[in-house]
C-alpha cells in the first residue's frame, strides 16, 4: 500500500514528463512537414499537465472499488450532470453536428434532438430506479434478482460492444483532427490518446474520470458560448438578419432552412429516431455515471443538469454553423483549391475559431477538442473495464467470491489491455469508413442493454431465460442488420448491392429483443423462474423506495 | 430487505398513493416527449414541405427550425418540471413512508 503511494505519483510524473516530451519532440520533428499550431499544443500540454494533476490527487483517494468504479458515491447532482455532459458531448457531436448544420443547415438539427430527447425519457423512466437499485454497473440492475452468471455475461458482451464501436469511432476522429490541428502524425495521436486515457483510468479511477470530463464540459461549453456570442454579436443579436444572410451565401439558399436528404424514408426516419431516443438509456458508460452519486435525488438532478447543459450546446452548435456558413465559406483562407472547407465539413467549427479569434482562439478551440476525445474515451474505457472486472471476473467467472484488491487490479489490467486494443484499432480503421459505428453503437445499446435493463425493472415476469435471450436477440439483430447494409456490405466489403436496405436496425432489433425476453420469459417453467418472479416484489419496493440502497462512502 | 418487509411496505397506503402518482405522472411525460418526438421525425419524413414554410411572410425562419428549437426547449422543460414535483411531493412522501417503516 505505502509502495503504491509512493509509486502512484513517481508514474504520473513520469507519464507527464514522456507526454510533454513527445508533445514538444514531436512538434519539433513534425514542424517542418506540417504546420504546427503552437498556441494549441501549449494550450493541450496545460489541459493535459491539470489533469493528470487530478489523476494524481484522485489516485491516493482511490482505495477500494467502491472509489474505483464510482468515485466513492459522492459526486452531487450538479457535478455528475456536467460529467453526463461531457461523456456525452463527443467531438463527433460538436464538430460533426456543426458541420452537418454548415453544409445542410435544418439536418443538423434532426440529429441534435435525436440525441438530446434520450435525456428526458432516462429521467421519466430509469434514472432513480436504477441508482435505488445498482451499486457499479447496470448489469448490477439487469441481474438484481436474475441469475448472475448468463444475464451479467450477456450485459457485459454487449456493453464491451458498444464500448469497441464508440471507441473506433472516437480513436479514428481523434487521430484525424489531431493529424490536421497539430501537424502530429495519424498514429503518434492514436498513441497519445491511448496511453493518457490508461493513466487517467488506472490511477485515478471513476474520480479522476469524473473530474476530467467536468473540466472539458465547461471549456467545451465556453468555448462554444463564445463561438456563438461573437457570431450573434457580428449581426447584433438579431436571428433574422443571421439567417438571412446565411441563405444569401449558402449555396443551398432558401433549402438550409427546411429538410433536406438526410431522411430518406419514413422507417429510416422511425427506425434512427428510436435509436437515438432508447440508445442513451443503454450506453454504459453514462448509465455508469447513475451510481457515482449519492442517492436518487442526486441521480434525478444529475439528468436535469445534463439535459440542460447538452440541449444549451446544441444550440450552441446550430449557431455556430450557421457562422461557419456566413464567415467561413466565403473565406479563400479557408477553402482549398475545389472550393470545399479545407479539412471537410467537420473542420468548420475549427475554421469558424479562427475566424472569429485568430490563432489564439483557433488554438484554444483546437485543444478543447483534444480535451474532448481524451475525456469521453476515457469514459468509456473505464465503462468496458468495469465491465470486464465486476461483471465477467468477479461476478460471473469468481461467483463474487474474490476481495476488493484482487478485483481492482483486474480491473486495472483490463484498461490496460482495452488501451492496448482501442490503440490498435484506431490504427487498424484508419482508411475505413467508420462513420456507422457511432449509429450501431447506440443501436446496439437501444436494442440490446435498454430492452433487458427496462423489462428487469417494470416487468414481474422477466426471468434469467428471456433476459438472456432479449439481449442477444436485440445484439446479434442489431449487428447482423447493420452489416448487411450499405454502410458495411457495400461501403466496407465492396459487394454492389446491399442485403438489407435500411442502415438504421432499431425499428427491428428493438421488437426483436423484447419479443424474444417475453416469449422466453412466460414459457420459462423453471423453479429458478418462480423464484424469480417472487424476488420482483422486494425489488420492486427497493426501486420505488430506495430502502436498502446503495449509500456513499464515507471518507 | 426481506420479503416480508417487503410485503409490508407495498401493502403501506403510503407506498400504493407514491407509486400510483409518480407512475402515471412519469409514463405521461415520457409518452408526451415521444410524442412530440416521433411527431416531429414524421413530420420531416411526410411533410418536409410543412415545416419548410416560413412562420410570416418576409421571415427567414421557418417552421421547421422554430419547432426544432422548440422541442430543445420543451426536453428541458419537461426535466425541469419533473424535478420540482419530484424535489417537493415525491420526496415528501418517500420520506414519510421511510419513517413509517423504520
Amino acid at each position: 500500500m505505502n509502495q503504491s503511494l509512493v509509486m502512484r505519483p513517481l508514474m504520473l510524473a513520469a507519464g507527464l514528463a514522456a507526454m510533454a516530451y513527445a508533445g514538444i519532440a514531436l512538434a519539433a520533428d513534425t514542424a517542418a512537414a506540417k504546420s504546427v499550431n503552437v498556441p494549441a499544443v501549449i494550450m493541450f500540454l496545460v489541459f493535459v499537465a491539470a489533469t493528470l494533476g487530478i489523476t494524481w490527487w484522485a489516485a491516493k483517494r482511490t482505495r477500494t472499488t467502491k472509489d474505483f468504479y464510482a468515485a466513492g458515491g459522492g459526486i452531487t447532482g450538479l457535478q455528475n450532470g456536467l460529467a453526463l455532459a461531457g461523456d456525452y458531448m463527443s467531438a463527433a457531436s460538436f464538430l460533426g453536428i456543426a458541420g452537418l448544420v454548415y453544409a445542410n443547415g435544418f439536418d443538423g438539427l434532426i440529429y441534435s434532438i435525436g440525441f438530446l430527447v434520450g435525456w428526458p425519457i432516462m429521467l421519466f423512466l430509469l434514472a432513480e430506479k436504477l441508482r435505488n437499485l445498482g451499486k457499479y454497473t447496470f448489469a448490477d440492475v439487469a441481474s438484481y434478482r436474475l441469475a448472475q452468471i448468463p444475464v451479467r455475461t450477456v450485459a457485459a458482451i454487449a456493453s464491451l460492444v458498444v464500448v469497441a464501436m464508440y471507441l473506433i469511432a472516437q480513436m479514428v476522429g481523434a487521430g484525424k483532427l489531431i493529424e490536421v490541428l497539430f501537424g502530429l502524425p495519424y498514429t503518434y495521436a492514436v498513441i497519445i490518446v491511448g496511453v493518457l486515457m490508461v493513466l487517467y483510468v488506472t490511477f485515478g479511477g471513476m474520480l479522476a474520470t469524473t473530474w476530467v470530463q467536468i473540466i472539458k464540459a465547461i471549456l467545451l461549453l465556453s468555448g462554444a458560448t463564445f463561438m456563438a456570442l461573437a457570431v450573434l454579436w457580428s449581426f447584433g443579436f438579431d436571428f433574422n438578419a443571421m439567417f438571412n444572410k446565411a441563405i444569401e451565401i449558402s449555396p443551398k439558399h432558401d433549402a438550409i432552412m427546411a429538410p433536406g436528404s438526410l431522411v430518406k424514408d419514413p422507417i429510416s426516419a422511425i427506425s434512427l429516431g428510436l435509436a437515438l431516443m432508447f440508445g442513451v438509456a443503454g450506453l454504459p458508460h453514462i448509465l455508469m455515471r447513475f451510481f457515482t452519486v449519492s442517492d436518487a435525488k442526486e441521480a434525478r438532478k444529475s439528468v436535469f443538469f445534463a439535459t440542460g447543459f447538452i440541449g444549451y450546446f446544441y444550440i450552441l452548435t446550430f449557431i455556430i454553423g450557421f457562422g461557419a456558413i456566413i464567415l467561413v465559406s466565403t473565406n479563400p483562407e479557408y477553402l482549398d483549391a475545389a472550393k470545399k472547407l479545407i479539412g471537410g465539413n467537420n473542420m468548420a467549427a475549427i475554421h469558424l475559431s479562427h475566424a472569429i479569434g485568430g490563432d489564439m482562439f483557433l488554438g484554444f478551440i483546437s485543444a478543447v477538442a483534444f480535451a474532448t476525445i481524451l475525456a469521453v474515451v476515457s469514459g468509456l474505457t473505464l465503462a468496458g473495464a468495469s465491465a470486464v472486472s465486476h461483471d465477467l471476473y468477479a461476478s460471473a467467472f469468481r461467483h463474487g467470491r474474490v476481495d476488493e484488491q484482487t478485483e481492482m487490479r483486474i480491473s486495472k489490467y483490463a484498461t490496460v489491455g482495452l488501451g492496448i486494443l482501442a490503440i490498435f484499432l484506431g490504427i487498424a480503421f484508419e482508411n475505413q469508413n467508420i462513420a456507422f459505428m457511432v449509429g450501431l453503437a447506440f443501436a446496439v445499446a437501444a436494442s440490446a442493454n435498454f430492452p433487458v435493463l427496462f423489462l428487469a425493472i417494470y416487468w414481474r415476469g422477466l426471468t434469467t431465460r428471456g433476459a438472456v435471450m432479449g439481449g442477444l436477440g436485440g445484439l446479434i439483430t442489431a449487428v447482423v442488420l447493420v452489416v448487411l447494409s450499405k454502410t458495411v456490405w457495400v461501403d466496407i466489403f465492396g459487394f454492389k448491392a446491399a442485403i438489407v436496405p435500411y442502415k438504421d436496425p432499431a425499428i427491428f432489433s428493438m421488437p426483436v429483443a423484447f419479443l424474444m425476453a417475453w416469449i422466453f420469459s412466460i414459457t420459462d417453467n423453471s423453479e429458478r423462474a418462480k423464484t424469480e418472479r417472487e424476488a420482483f416484489l422486494r425489488q420492486y419496493v427497493r426501486s420505488e423506495t430506495g430502502i436498502g440502497a446503495e449509500g456513499a462512502s464515507k471518507h | 430487505m426481506n420479503h416480508e418487509l417487503a410485503t409490508q411496505i407495498h401493502a403501506d397506503e403510503r407506498f400504493v398513493e407514491l407509486v400510483d402518482t409518480r407512475n402515471r405522472y412519469n409514463w405521461t411525460m415520457a409518452i408526451i416527449m415521444m410524442a412530440i418526438y416521433f411527431a416531429f421525425i414524421l413530420l420531416i419524413a411526410f411533410q418536409p414541405a410543412l415545416l419548410a414554410t416560413k412562420i410570416a411572410a418576409g421571415s427567414p425562419l421557418s417552421v421547421g427550425i422554430l419547432g426544432g428549437f422548440l422541442v430543445i426547449l420543451i426536453a428541458i422543460g419537461m426535466t425541469g418540471m419533473y424535478i420540482m414535483r419530484a424535489n417537493k411531493e415525491f420526496d415528501r412522501l418517500t420520506a414519510e413512508l421511510r419513517d413509517h417503516v423504520k
